[in-house]
């Protein structure tokens, strides 16, 4: 059935005719081509902008109805959040930007529409804090931990994301409210389990399903004490604007190592010690980029940090008293010491002290789009430190064919691990820039992204995730245990049009 | 002609991550006034944003989309604030505002300028100020015994909104005399600055007024310009070197007070009332009124600007001599709102003649934030700001002019 | 009964189980069962005893592997020969199965550690009731598990379903556990426990809370004075010792590892006494109502239990009921069960980096033959219990009753199982099939 007046009337009846629109000015807003990809996206049949849990699931229950498609969408910054056929109904949860803190029990209830801008400080004023994913401060913390990845800059004394999900309310492909954890049984939003077979498992699993197995509308996530001290002093206007966490109970060392198994033993060692707020090798075109103020800025520097930090672990201290500082420093030098790491220059590793938001929200990440908005991640995937670090270290076999020859830009030591639980795990992930001013970027992107599932497959490394539904669902599932067979009965059992 | 095109790259570059729609981390304070972009927080659809507008201009440029009249009455509702386009800057090299003016002329061109638009066009063209009020009254409320100094340099821009608000003229005057300012009056020769013509689209026209305008400086041998109003000193700055080429300086009165009590030159009465004040940043005094530099170049792989671009960023705009000014005079506490700076909340008041409840919103979501903080007084030194900011609600919220404030605090015998 | 040695092995079992079918009940410990196996006459059952291979313990990724047969026992001093400890239970009992305490969410001992419900489960094989052998997270590829050159050690996924939760707390219900990958942590050369005392539960509930969230305590649990008493006494003789004990201890331990130990006790320490002076309590090192109390209990906490008659039935029968309940209300779930059943005894554990506590009850008894009417106690109990914000997540025989109400996430739980156990021959009756 196809999107008609009547259809656009039923909606309307839902969220009121202020917030529905099928004008095509307006749509426009959600269909532009974005530069990571090669084409435009189908245009949506109308926006409609529910404000409960109960409109979502009535909007739900019309399309089935009508038999239309439907998404949900906060940011728009994944390509999931557009249209991908005709007669698509658009749902923008912008409205629903509830939040609450539960400071005693250290969860934060949660509905898509807020934002790390808002939900960070708010969590702040309690001294608690939670792992803000690297989407920027207009990114949703609800998708961040519910509905698509999240790795983020603080995992190492914390987890991702998906580790702090609790209690999950959503709109099911049929347009039922399924409640998960504590909040079946009406027992609150404190636990992530409902009672086995744990519901929990449809929501997320490494990432999230990005709404294939429903919409979330609201969740709690577990909150951390904050680490360092609570005090943010600011300096400055942007884009050179400065955040401080002042005191005795903070520093950043970063340190610069000649080869990554070196880095790898200082991580074990790091998490062995149980020291450190934050540990991290991060990659450095990202870095270079956050210290510049613009792309041709960025080449003027790319040369000198890529000899400078090519390889840098960057180490936050935050402790709860002077004298556990000096403690934790005197193990951290111990361990770069044994591990030959050297710590790098002072005028740059002020910069980590300078931008502490970079610890707290993430900011300034966005700057990788500095280089014309064309970017793609690989290697996006978690397993142990060791793992992770070979994973690395196998990405020069591949790399040079594409950098060398222009196809992408990039260098082969950039990409990031970024250990979680005190080195237990680490994420992984090697961002590369490739060209929308060529016209073959695109399938360089392509390529290269084949390059690097080839070197997985050809070592049985797990560089990425057995992850989506179709034909590259199937190809890769078939590797991943057969993923892909459960996937898909998942996926019929629960949604009637799957 | 309007041309898209050399907005390109800025048009195509957009991720949609959302940063031109919401606070820097810099400022962030909670869940509340964490919104930046004033169209978007009410109409709530993305494209009413900068990155909306990228997208329109998009199709615009494709011919995908033609203008009309709903889409013109949304690009003219944006106030035109600039926040977006500092938010985006933050981290991005792209002119997001550039490309909502550029849209805009675009729609003029096209003919669809909205009837309140083409009627101020039409005063300002006719009449010389945006109110279509007789040009010979312009300085009508000048005392009888004012002088001013003919051979002087410095000229004091009064503007338009002198026809409405002359007592924030009259208080710029007093401080420039009490601070020995030697200035002059262009009197009748003194017409609008333009700044709307500009950024409504109506570029012919604006330029025309613009040119005219800076051979009448030139004439008269005018080195400084100093202006009581946002709005002109705006203009001045961001808008006129994209029309011709200038040589003067300008200045916001604000500026001049604020080094004038550097030196001592200006004394304060010490008898003022205690209150606590808020200080809105006018846009165009603020992230807008940093000098634009003509550029023209190849934007090549990576985003790499050959030549080299001077960015404006809004790092350089007038922030701190108002608060400088408010710090100054005793009894005044200044308490500032979580969205200052570069980070200032539009006052909302460029969209009250297309919509009125969302400007009406726009400048209530204002006063919101200033009762928040505990301000008695919401300060400004803007006419537009003024009119929008200044009403009557339940946040018992008086607002008052910067301007207007420092004069009725100068002492008499301070006067130089 | 069923003792299949390997992977395969069970895959035939089940299979075959689906040809007759014939249920199939899963056991791994070893007796006393006190509530996950049951005698179920149309199932048969199948006991992973013969499956005790230690198939990996790895000491740079700090992991071990296990076939569901492992018991505390056995493993806790293998792992210390490589400097590493589990994530215990409070006294588990020697012949319990690892892999089947960590399945059924069963109550840690060192919240710093806990992330989430299923840890320190990381990744597990499993045969479903389909008779397809899956791996979880990491686990699952690429490869086959020889070829996979991961550590198998990421506990999420694969893709965007978490697989392993829906084997947590299931009871066997959608697929029997081949072997498990656990976390395991750095043995410490150094440690100081602390005892502190109280008269009420919410005192010890609030410093928990508070030492929890700084990362402060390694083992930590607060037990009333009946179950401190029954758990670390060796005899009735010695329960009635140490009764003498404060209504309400809290039991904290911090520790130093490889680099300066002792200077991490030594500020570890400080932060204890410091929030125990806040709180106006006291931080002791000393007990003395036995003599080397302190050692005793520091050992105890640190091993399974390997006295022949455990603690709980001592007295010769008991039964439990377990919760989960958030800081804000645990206090008041303890007091009540206190006050309505004041002769039990109650185990405080604080769980998932302190955010949530299990509660523990204990109803010990004398005549065995009375079990029933304990039980239908606690049954109502419970439902008072539920009522006041005590969540029953891991539901043995009739609380069952209290969970599954909920129309629509019955359903959906029912989808799963059909999806994964057909026809329902994984351990029938249990939970809500």
């Amino acid at each position: 059935m196809s999107f008609s007046d009547q259809v656009y009337q039923e909606l309307a009846a839902v969220v009121g005719e202020r917030y529905i629109t099928r004008k095509d000015f307006i749509l426009a807003g959600n269909r532009a081509k974005t530069p990571e990809m090669p084409v435009a996206h189908p245009s949506a049949e109308c926006i409609v902008c529910p404000a409960t849990t109960e409109e979502v699931a009535e909007i739900v229950s019309i399309c089935l109805r009508h038999d239309l498609r439907y998404l949900a969408c906060v940011t728009g910054c994944i390509p999931s959040a557009y249209a991908s056929g005709p007669d698509t109904v658009f749902m923008h949860l912008k409205r629903m930007n509830h939040m609450e803190i539960n400071v005693e029990d250290r969860y934060a209830i949660i509905e898509p529409g807020v934002r790390h801008v808002q939900l960070y400080p708010e969590v702040r004023k309690h001294g608690l804090s939670y792992a803000a994913a690297a989407v920027g401060p207009g990114g949703s913390p609800l998708v961040t931990y519910a509905v698509t990845g999240g790795d983020n800059h603080v995992q190492y004394g914390a987890s991702r994301p998906c580790r702090y999900l609790l209690g999950v309310e959503m709109v099911t492909p049929e347009g039922e409210i399924l409640r998960t954890g504590s909040l079946q049984t009406d027992s609150g939003w404190f636990c992530a389990d409902s009672p086995g077979p744990s519901l929990r498992g449809l929501v997320r699993g490494y990432s999230g399903n990005n709404g294939k197995l429903g919409i979330i509308t609201k969740c709690a996530i577990a909150l951390d004490q904050c680490k360092g001290p609570a005090e943010i002093r600011r300096e400055g206007i942007s884009p050179h604007h400065k955040m401080f966490m002042d005191g005795d109970c903070s520093r950043v060392y970063v340190f610069n190592y000649e080869n990554i198994q070196d880095v790898c033993d200082a991580m074990l060692a790091l998490g062995e010690a149980e020291i450190a707020a934050t540990v991290q090798k991060y990659f450095y075109l990202p870095l270079t980029l956050m210290m510049t103020d613009s792309a041709n800025d960025f080449f003027k520097k790319w040369e000198y940090c890529k000899k400078t930090v090519p390889m840098p672990l960057v180490v936050h201290i935050a402790t709860q008293s002077p004298e556990e500082r000096e403690y934790e420093e005197k193990i951290l030098f111990d361990i770069v010491h044994e591990t030959k790491g050297t710590r790098i220059p002072r005028d740059l590793e002020m910069w980590w002290e300078e931008h502490m938001d970079y610890f707290m929200i993430v900011t300034r990440l966005q700057s990788v789009l500095r280089l014309g908005g064309s970017w793609f991640p690989c290697k996006a995937s978690a397993e142990s430190v060791q793992h992770m670090c070979d994973i690395g270290e196998s990405i020069s076999e591949f790399i040079y064919d594409f950098t060398d020859t222009g196809k992408i830009f990039d260098a082969p030591e950039n990409y990031q691990i970024i250990p979680m639980e005190y080195s237990h795990f680490a994420s992984s992930e090697l961002l590369f820039m490739w060209d929308r001013f060529n016209p073959d970027g695109f399938k360089n992107m392509m390529e290269f992204m084949a390059a690097s599932s080839a070197t997985d497959a050809k070592y049985f490394y797990h560089g990425s995730t057995s992850s989506g539904y179709g034909p590259s669902a199937e190809k890769k599932g078939k590797l991943y245990s057969n993923a892909h067979i459960w996937m898909e009965q998942i996926q019929k059992a629960f949604d009637p049009r799957a | 002609m309007a041309d898209l095109n050399k907005l390109r790259y800025t048009i195509e570059s957009c991720n949609h991550c959302g940063q031109c729609k919401w606070l820097l981390p810099g400022r962030m304070s909670g869940w509340d006034f964490a919104a930046m972009c004033p169209i978007h927080e009410y109409y709530l659809f993305d494209a009413y944003s900068g990155q909306g507008m990228l997208n329109i201009a998009g199709e615009i440029l494709s011919g995908k989309m033609s203008h009309h009249e709903d889409l013109a009455e949304m690009l003219y509702t944006c106030t035109a604030c600039g926040a977006c386009d500092i938010n985006c800057k933050n981290v991005r090299d792209m002119e997001v505002l550039d490309t909502i003016l550029e849209l805009r002329r675009d729609c003029a061109e096209a003919g669809y300028l909205p009837e309140v638009r083409k009627t101020e066009l039409e005063k300002v063209m006719n009449t010389h100020n945006i109110y279509g009020l007789p040009h010979e009254q312009r300085f009508s409320f000048l005392p009888e015994d004012f002088k001013d100094d003919p051979e002087a340099d410095t000229v004091l821009f009064a503007g338009c909104s002198a026809y409405r608000h002359p007592e924030t003229i009259l208080a710029a005057i007093k401080i420039l005399k009490a601070g020995g300012v030697k200035f002059r009056l262009l009197y009748e020769d003194e017409w609008c600055c333009g700044a709307s013509l500009w950024r409504m689209g109506a570029h012919k026209e604006a330029e025309e007024l613009i040119k005219r305008n800076v051979e009448t400086f030139r004439a008269k041998g005018v080195k400084t310009i100093i202006t009581a109003c946002a709005e002109c000193f705006g203009a001045f700055r961001g808008g006129y070197p994209r029309f011709v080429e200038t040589e003067f300086r300008t200045l916001h009165i604000t500026q001049v007070a604020a080094e004038l009590l550097q030196q001592g030159k200006l004394l304060l009465r010490d008898d003022g009332e205690d209150m606590t004040v808020t200080y809105h940043d006018p846009c165009m005094l603020g992230r807008l009124s940093e000098e634009y530099v003509h550029w023209d170049g190849e934007i090549q792989s990576w985003g790499v600007h050959v030549p080299e671009k001077e960015w404006r960023r809004g790092e350089f705009g007038v922030y701190e001599p108002p608060r400088e000014i408010l710090r100054a005079i005793p009894g005044v506490k200044l308490q500032e709102m979580v969205r200052s700076y570069e980070e200032a909340w539009c006052c909302g008041h460029k969209g009250a003649d297309i919509d009125g409840e969302f400007a009406a919103y726009t400048a209530g979501e204002r006063r919101r934030e200033a009762a928040s903080v505990g301000a008695e007084v919401i300060v400004s030194c803007c006419p537009f700001c003024r009119e929008a900011l200044d009403s009557k609600d339940d946040y018992n919220l008086k607002y008052m002019d910067l301007t207007e404030l420092l004069a009725d605090n100068l002492r008499e015998e301070g006067q130089v | 009964m069923l003792f299949p040695e390997n992977t395969a092995q069970v895959q035939e079992i089940i299979r075959e189980a689906r040809k007759n079918g014939k249920g199939l009940v899963p056991l791994s410990s070893e007796p006393p069962h006190f509530h996950g196996a049951s005698e179920n006459a149309n199932a048969e059952t199948v006991c992973f005893s013969a499956m005790n291979r230690i198939m990996k313990i790895d000491r740079r990724s700090r992991y071990v592997r296990v076939e569901p047969g492992v018991t505390f026992g056995t493993l806790i001093p293998l792992l210390a020969e490589h400097g590493m400890r589990l994530n215990l239970p409070f006294l588990a009992r020697a012949g319990k199965s690892v892999t089947t305490s960590a399945l059924e969410r069963e109550a840690i001992l060192i919240p710093k550690y806990q992330y989430d419900y299923p840890d320190p489960l990381l990744t597990v094989e499993t045969v479903f009731g389909t008779g397809d052998v899956f791996r979880t997270g990491s686990a699952a590829g690429p490869g086959t598990y020889e070829q996979n050159k991961a550590d198998k050690v990421l506990p999420w996924g694969p893709g965007t379903i978490d697989y392993l939760r829906f084997l947590s707390a299931a009871q066997g219900t959608i697929g029997f556990v081949t072997w498990a990958t656990l976390k395991t942590e750095i043995l410490p050369s150094a440690s100081r426990l602390f005892f502190i005392a109280a008269d009420n539960v919410g005192q010890l509930n609030s410093l928990a809370n508070a030492l929890i969230r700084k990362r402060v305590p390694d083992e930590c649990i607060i037990l009333n004075r009946e179950n401190f008493a029954a758990a670390f006494a060796n005899d009735l003789a010695e329960e009635e010792k140490l009764r003498q004990c404060a209504p309400w201890v809290m039991l904290c331990r911090v520790c130093g590892f490889d680099r300066y130990p002792e200077e991490r006790v030594d500020i570890y320490s400080r932060y204890v006494r410091e929030a125990c002076a806040e709180a106006g309590l006291v931080a002791e090192t000393e007990y003395p109502l036995l003599p080397n109390l302190e050692e005793r209990i520091e050992n105890m906490l640190t091993d399974c239990d390997r006295r022949e008659t455990n603690w709980k039935l001592r007295l010769g029968a008991q039964k439990e009921l377990v919760m989960a309940a958030p800081p804000s209300k645990t206090a008041a779930i303890a007091e009540y069960i206190s006050q309505h059943l004041p002769q039990t005894g109650l185990s405080v554990q604080p769980q998932v980096q302190g955010r949530a506590f299990r509660i523990e009850c204990n109803l010990r008894f004398e005549n065995a033959g009375e079990a029933e009417k304990y039980e239908a106690a606690l049954f109502e109990l419970a439902k008072e219990l539920a009522a006041i914000g005590a969540y029953f997540d891991r539901p043995y025989g009739r609380l069952s009753e209290l969970v599954y109400t909920e129309p629509q996430s019955l359903d959906a739980v029912k989808r799963i199982k059909k999806i994964f156990d057909p026809d329902g021959i994984l351990n029938p009756g249990k939970l809500c099939f």
